[in-house]
């Protein structure tokens, strides 16, 4: 037997000996990959639903005062040129206003005497804008200057993501707060059932030192069986994660969740490398102590 | 082979157990550290080893000052010494072929190599009939053996054995010291910890008696001596 081929077989050996450790291993393992998953969930499915809001063509129309004067207009023009986060503005006047409706629903102005459909409409500037906060400091702008109307509904925000986005933020720093204290907490875990396994090695560990093995060619078993347990518990987080996830999403249908295969491939791959980070952090800090002979 | 310069070891506890010491053993030699429990041989073996580090001195294995080299490069020297120590130290749960075999593989060697040299040193300390075995299934003789013989596995220049008769009956322990006497015969430095002192009278080999962490006796082909023991 080689020497890789008796890393393997070590590290295989000593797993079917501790199998109740390496069982609480993998327990944990998958309880700690269970709560990324869920966490990694949220996360990506906020920041979908944050895209999908941006995506959406947000909008301020800003409706001018009947006297507007035509200085008002172009300074007005002005100041939006100068707004930082402005994307792109339009001017549409009263008349064109009116024209446009009538065109969209021809019977809705129909009875009503010239004077009156004049006194319905005014002239507004419909301005996009490039992120969320530009949309409030842009509104906050339009509301003190000159000729635009001072009632609340003279300025309108159609599909406002503001308050959206708000709640999808506070999920999105829920769900890493949570990914933290988890990854945090298992790697203590996974410590402490490597100490665990370690204590039942530690005679073989001394005498492997006293016959001149390299702290390296002690540690390799104990990485592959890290390696091996996070093999095995990220499976069995997987298939628990598409079972549910798919139940999930079904139920929340009118929430737009993320397609599982849009998910999947990348939360496999998290899993992989939290669940193999965890393990060789967690069994080479604990197994300084016992290769000091 | 190994020299003692001026070596001391205190402990944390206080304890000096080993004060001042002059050593020198040549290649080839069969050397007895003899001197009764906590008087400082295993403190002089484990320095030997780099088990423990001496406070003040230096020492010397195959010209080198081991006190200098570095942590990384312990598992290098322990490959130049085989050690055999009184409780034996075996994997229970690996048989006798595998627990000498063990000693090849954490050194990178090949599996032929293990296949050819694992046999040839358990037919040397009588065992080839036993390496099936489990360490549970053997007399205490018998798993002396298999640790002299992992011992010598990889056929080192040394051979430190820190009371190796310890939990042995008289007659058992007279036949490892036997066995340890054929492999010195072979060329092999032997240094051996012990205070089994008819063991030590028979065989007339070099004494090295310490008290208290001093050397007060050094006899080329001696018996135990007892001056100082208290």
């Amino acid at each position: 037997m080689g020497t890789i081929s008796y890393w393997f077989y070590d590290a295989i050996s000593s797993m079917k000996k501790n199998l109740k450790n390496v069982s609480i291993s993998i327990g944990t393992m998958i309880a700690t990959m269970l709560v990324v998953a869920i966490a990694f969930i949220v996360v990506e499915n906020a920041k979908y639903m944050i895209n999908l809001q941006k995506d959406k063509a947000s909008k301020i129309t800003a409706y001018l005062t009947p006297d507007v004067t035509d200085e008002q207009v172009v300074e007005i023009r002005n100041e939006l040129n100068k707004m930082s986060g402005v994307k792109e503005f339009s001017y549409t006047t009263k008349e064109e206003a009116i024209k446009k409706t009538r065109e969209e629903n021809p019977t809705l102005l129909k009875g009503y005497t010239d004077e009156v459909v004049e006194s319905f409409f005014s002239a507004y500037y419909t301005i996009t804008f490039e992120s969320l906060e530009a949309e409030e400091n842009i509104v906050a702008a339009l509301r003190v200057m000159d000729g635009v109307g001072k009632e609340k509904e003279d300025i309108q925000v159609t599909d406002s993501a503001v308050e959206a986005i708000k709640k999808a933020r506070t999920v999105q720093a829920i769900g890493l707060t949570l990914l933290l204290l988890v990854v945090e907490l298992s790697v203590f875990l996974i410590m402490n059932s490597t100490k665990l396994m370690l204590y039942a090695k530690r005679k073989e560990i001394s005498i492997m030192k006293y016959v001149g093995a390299t702290d390296g060619f002690i540690k390799v078993p104990f990485i592959i069986q890290a390696i091996i347990i996070a093999l095995i518990a990220a499976l069995v987080t997987m298939l628990l994660v598409n079972i549910f996830y798919g139940i999930v999403a079904g139920k929340m249908a009118t929430y737009n969740l993320l397609a599982s295969e849009d998910i999947m491939f990348k939360l496999t791959l998290i899993l992989l490398a939290v669940g193999t980070g965890i393990g060789i952090i967690g069994s080479s800090v604990s197994m300084n102590k016992y290769l000091d002979v | 082979m190994i020299r003692f310069e001026e070596v001391s070891k205190t402990y944390t506890t206080g304890v000096e157990a080993v004060k001042n010491t002059n050593l020198e053993i040549d290649k080839g030699e069969f050397v007895f550290i003899v001197g009764s429990s906590g008087c400082g041989k295993s403190t002089m073996i484990k320095m030997i080893l780099k088990e423990v580090e001496p406070s003040e001195g230096r020492i010397y294995i195959n010209g080198k000052d081991i006190t200098r080299l570095p942590k990384s490069r312990v598992p290098y020297l322990r490959r130049s010494m085989g050690i055999v120590f009184q409780d034996f130290r075996l994997l229970e749960d690996k048989t006798v072929y595998e627990n000498v075999a063990y000693a090849m593989r954490v050194i990178g060697a090949n599996p032929r190599a293990i296949k050819k040299q694992v046999p040839n040193v358990l037919s040397l300390v009588g065992l080839l009939n036993k390496e099936s075995a489990y360490p549970n299934e053997l007399s205490g003789g018998e798993q002396q053996r298999v640790a002299v013989a992992r011992a010598i596995v990889n056929n080192p220049v040394m051979l430190i054995a820190d009371e190796p008769t310890g939990n042995l009956d008289p007659e058992t322990a007279w036949e490892i010291m036997s066995l340890l006497n054929d492999i010195n015969r072979r060329g092999t430095t032997v240094v051996v910890a012990t205070h089994a002192k008819e063991i030590v009278d028979k065989m007339e080999k070099r004494v090295v008696a310490i008290d208290k962490g001093v050397i007060y006796s050094d006899i080329k082909k001696g018996g135990y001596v007892e001056h100082g023991y208290n």
